[in-house]
């Protein structure tokens, strides 16, 4: 969840994207975010929380999505 | 080759006048100038006699859109915007898809490359954008014009220092005159009000002939006598 509330500032505050949008079925490309947006916003993600993402990873459909598998490499990380 | 006749059907700009065409005119013929004493780097002593542009893109420009634009770009587009308004080809947001963009610029986006790279630089567990390098190319203009309004054509930046511009102007013309495209966007973007890039210019000592009187440059000096005034951005 602490994941999903980051992406959800930074998408707001960095990238100008509306709140109204922003919701966890929300598409990267339905939000206006383009493959080098969308690589900038995970590799805020994994900046912010010291963790990273694989190719495979990246490649997630929502931001609900993005936001769990954030917060599963935080927990992988912490255990 | 026969040739055909060319004709500039709109002008849109961006400069240390404004960008409304007619003010812009108007003062340029009254002799007006936009020049002024600017201290460049607030952490640092000196000024220089700049002309700086104000250029306001946020309403033509989604904040989404501008993370990733250097400055050079967005006064590209807003130039582009007016030019294409201008001609009557600007058609729900967009320009003539076949048209063809030859765009100059020396740099592109210098003050990108400063910020992201001292950044970088400044701490070792920072990462760099991954939006640098595109960010920071001469490209740069040409490509967001030609994203912004659909425009499809021949997209050619010509970088050639201070002739890129004329360069760019030049190939469009010879582009229509000789059958290559009917339609061509030609023009230029700089943006080079930065710390880093005016520190240069500054050693070089352009950009200040009256810098005496205003003792705003004091390696300029003896440059400015010999070359007189050369006014940056």
């Amino acid at each position: 969840m602490q994941s999903y509330d980051f992406l959800v500032k930074l998408l707001v505050e960095e990238f100008g994207v509306s709140p109204e949008e922003l919701m966890p079925e929300a598409t990267p490309s339905g939000l206006g975010l383009y493959s080098l947006s969308t690589i900038e916003m995970v590799r805020e993600l994994e900046e912010e929380f010291g963790i990273k993402f694989s190719n495979e990873q990246v490649k997630f459909s929502t931001l609900g999505e993005a936001a769990h598998l954030a917060d599963e490499l935080i927990g992988a990380k912490e255990s | 080759m026969s040739s055909r006749r060319t004709f500039v059907t709109g002008i849109g700009l961006v400069s240390p006048h404004g960008d409304d065409l007619d003010d812009v005119f108007e003062r340029v013929f009254a002799g007006a100038s936009a020049v002024r004493v600017v201290q460049p780097d607030p952490d640092r002593p000196g000024t220089m006699l700049l002309a700086p542009v104000e250029c306001d893109s946020d309403h033509l420009i989604p904040k989404l859109a501008g993370r990733f634009m250097a400055r050079a770009s967005k006064m590209a587009v807003v130039a582009a915007h007016h030019a294409l308004e201008a001609s009557d080809l600007l058609v729900s947001g967009a320009g003539p898809t076949e048209a063809g963009i030859y765009m100059g610029c020396g740099l592109g986006g210098s003050e990108a490359l400063q910020e992201h790279y001292a950044r970088y630089f400044a701490n070792p567990r920072k990462r760099l954008r991954a939006a640098t390098t595109p960010m920071i190319m001469a490209s740069g203009p040409a490509s967001h014009v030609s994203m912004r309004f659909g425009i499809s054509g021949p997209t050619m930046t010509c970088s050639m220092a201070c002739v890129s511009s004329a360069a760019a102007i030049g190939e469009a013309f010879r582009a229509i005159r000789h059958g290559y495209g009917d339609t061509a966007l030609a023009g230029g973007a700089e943006g080079q009000l930065n710390t880093g890039t005016l520190a240069s210019w500054r050693e070089r000592g352009h950009s200040c002939t009256r810098g005496r009187e205003l003792g705003s440059c004091q390696r300029g000096r003896a440059t400015c006598r010999d070359r007189g005034v050369r006014h940056r951005e």
